[in-house]
């Protein structure tokens, strides 16, 4: 599997969102959906965080 | 014919002129030679002519010691300089003639403003010359090296200015260094004009190696300098290869190589300071435009460090925008997946429940409760007629609280 960026991550949660709204999603897939969700939000949040961290510490360094 | 004794025409020829010179007269003339003896001075005298510089008239003359004491008193510093050969003289002489010593001028005064006329004459004449032949000016044309420390010097190593001048370029306060290279030269006397002429050929030829050229010797009166009032010299200086800097005396007047030089001073010291502060002016200038360089850079460092800061000001605006836009975004984005996942959830739930209800009215239980029944055999198969039903001798009536077995009698 390819490297998960934020940006595959984030579309991908998108296309659950969109899923879930136009009922296109069998319920027997819905833990997994929503499993799938959390996942991608967790990384997704955690990347921010991440992100956020280096650009600081970057700004920091350079002052 | 009647001849006469040697006596006897010497003291005739004497009285004839003690009758003739009754009294001193004052005597234009050149200085060709001059001697002292016991505090006596014996020259000779000539007179030159204008066109040609042949001698057309020579004399004897003396200078007897009482009457030296009286002329030098007079004259100062000034009578060693007019009793030099070659100088131009105004005398006023007792015309005497001794049986045996013959012919001779006795000094009694000296008029020095004629001497000092003639020099300025003299002078006059070689300016007018120098002009003519587009000299006087010449050397100032030259262009002073930004910094001079290769100085070619034109002195004697034994006059006084020099050692002044050499001096004070050792100890300026700037630590300035200075290659001086000596060009040995009288500054006076019969030698002067050769000497010099000699060591500006030798400048000349070397010319690359100084950045200018110096002049110089100690003070001195107005006559003493007169060597300095001479075309050849003037002539060197004027067309030297480098710029000439003179300090050669302490006189208000300038002579004739000060004029054609490029710079004149009046002393050597002078001439050094002169020196010192064109190299200090230079370094000046140098000083200064590090220090615009400096300002320069200086502002514009701070220019750009001030763009960089707000840029960075800005960038860091965006990225918190950024950051703040995605939080809430996946916030939101959470938020919808999980009621989504709900919703979907809770639907399905209600689905099933109605489903339930469904299965609950049709289920048997309720329909036996609404006081329906059902028939079966002693298999436990359903009857489903009464045609069936007759056929049966027994079966059993399902309600909703028991059973009842039933016999069929016809």
């Amino acid at each position: 599997m390819a490297k998960l960026t934020y940006d595959k991550a984030f579309a991908e949660l998108n296309k659950i969102l969109d899923e879930l709204q136009s009922d296109n999603v069998s319920i027997d897939k819905l833990a997994a959906k929503s499993k799938k969700a959390n996942e991608l939000l967790a990384f997704c949040k955690n990347k921010l965080r991440q992100i956020e961290e280096e650009v600081e510490q970057v700004s920091d360094e350079e002052e | 014919m009647e001849s006469y004794r040697l006596f006897e025409v010497n003291e005739y020829i004497r009285r004839v002129m003690a009758l003739n010179f009754e009294e001193a007269v004052w005597i234009e003339c050149e200085i060709n030679q001059i001697g002292q003896k016991r505090g006596h001075h014996y020259l000779e005298l000539v007179e030159k002519s204008e066109e040609t510089d042949e001698i057309i008239a020579k004399a004897r003359a003396s200078m007897w010691y009482k009457d030296s004491v009286f002329i030098k008193k007079k004259l100062g510093k000034l009578f060693q300089s007019i009793l030099q050969a070659g100088t131009q003289v105004k005398l006023k002489c007792e015309v005497d003639f001794h049986e045996v010593y013959g012919l001779n001028y006795t000094i009694k005064d000296i008029d020095v403003n004629f001497t000092v006329g003639q020099m300025e004459l003299q002078r006059q004449k070689i300016i007018e010359r120098l002009k003519s032949e587009d000299l006087l000016y010449k050397n100032q044309l030259k262009e002073l090296a930004g910094v001079i420390q290769n100085i070619a010097v034109v002195s004697s190593e034994t006059a006084a200015g020099f050692a002044d001048f050499f001096q004070e370029l050792k100890t300026n306060a700037y630590g300035y260094a200075f290659q001086v290279a000596l060009f040995d030269s009288s500054v006076q006397g019969s030698r002067m004009e050769a000497e010099i002429v000699q060591s500006f050929k030798e400048i000349n030829a070397e010319w690359r190696n100084y950045q200018a050229v110096i002049v110089i010797r100690g003070g001195g009166s107005k006559l003493d300098l007169s060597g300095f009032d001479n075309y050849h010299i003037a002539a060197q200086i004027a067309k030297c290869k480098l710029p000439v800097i003179t300090g050669i005396g302490h006189e208000i007047d300038q002579t004739v190589s000060d004029l054609t030089a490029h710079t004149s001073l009046k002393t050597p010291t002078a001439v050094a300071s002169y020196l010192i502060d064109h190299n200090m002016h230079f370094e000046g200038t140098c000083i200064d435009i590090h220090q615009r360089i400096n300002e320069l850079i200086f502002e514009e460092l701070s220019y750009h460090q001030a763009e960089l800061n707000m840029y960075m000001e800005k960038l860091k605006g965006t990225i918190n925008q950024r950051f703040i836009y995605e939080s809430t975004f996946l916030e939101n984005i959470g938020t919808q997946i999980s009621s989504e996942t709900y919703q979907i959830i809770r639907r399905q739930k209600e689905l099933l429940n109605k489903n339930n209800e469904l299965v609950k009215a049709y289920s048997i239980d309720t329909i036996l409760k609404r006081g329906f029944n059902y028939s079966f055999d002693e298999e436990g198969k359903i009857i489903k007629s009464k045609s069936e039903a007759s056929k049966k001798k027994t079966f059993t009536l399902q309600y909703h609280d028991g059973k009842l077995n039933v016999t069929n009698n016809g």
